[in-house]
């Protein structure tokens, strides 16, 4: 619901249908080759068993190659939820004691694990990507495991962030 | 991992204006104009009544 509705939003208010919108203002510009509805005939080879294959019609779908832009917008980086919003709904148990929303994705509010620093904005996707980006550190990390989230993999997503945070050298 | 797509496709036009943040949706989707919603969240699904706010509202 919440991407197709953004779907149908982006289009309208664009007047552009929304590949057509996307590809010109954000995958071109940054470069993005191998990101968009559907997979061309000569890169079959490309994706992985977990990544789409069949063209998108309406709902916002992407096929992510290896060169992914980053927003670094603020209003995506900030908390939005109200406290009236967190009494009536948590997400899942927890989640708010260092989690907030930005504009699209979740933003860390307070640091509670050696990886999870505030301000960096992230998410998990549910086909086994996991990204965030840091302004404070200007890093970007991407972890791609193209199997489907389990209890088990979020363990180890921790384990690779966990593992980033010695390498950054300052 | 579309999120931050279609978060930064969004306010890439909230720049040039043609989308403000706390405008009603209804104009550009009128499908969502009008909502009705569940009385009570375990409710049936045809106990409903007309929306008190906007989605979104902040």
């Amino acid at each position: 619901m919440y991407e197709t509705a953004f779907s149908v939003l982006i289009a309208r208010a664009s007047g552009q249908p929304l590949e057509t919108f996307l590809r010109e203002r954000i995958f071109d510009p940054l470069g993005m080759a191998d990101t968009g509805f559907s997979v061309p005939a000569a890169k079959l080879d490309r994706p992985s068993t977990c990544c789409p294959t069949g063209a998108g019609t309406g709902a916002l779908e992407v096929y992510d190659g290896p060169d992914d832009g980053r927003p670094s917008v603020e209003l995506v980086t900030t908390d939005h939820i109200t406290p009236g919003q967190t009494a009536v709904s948590k997400f899942f148990p927890g989640f708010r004691d260092s989690t907030g929303w930005g504009f699209g994705v979740s933003v860390v509010t307070r640091r509670d694990t050696l990886a999870s620093v505030s301000g960096r904005f992230r998410w998990d996707g549910g086909l086994g990507t996991s990204w965030y980006s840091d302004p404070t550190e200007d890093l970007v990390g991407i972890l791609m495991t193209q199997r489907l989230v389990t209890e088990e993999s979020g363990r180890m997503y921790e384990d690779f962030w966990t593992s980033v945070c010695p390498a950054i050298d300052d | 991992m579309t999120k931050p797509v279609a978060a930064t496709a969004t306010l890439i036009l909230v720049e040039e204006c043609r989308l403000r943040l706390d405008d009603p949706v209804d104009r550009l989707l009128p499908e969502l104009a009008d909502r009705r919603v569940l009385r009570r969240i375990d409710g049936p699904l045809d106990d409903t009544v007309p929306a008190s706010r906007q989605p979104g509202e902040r």
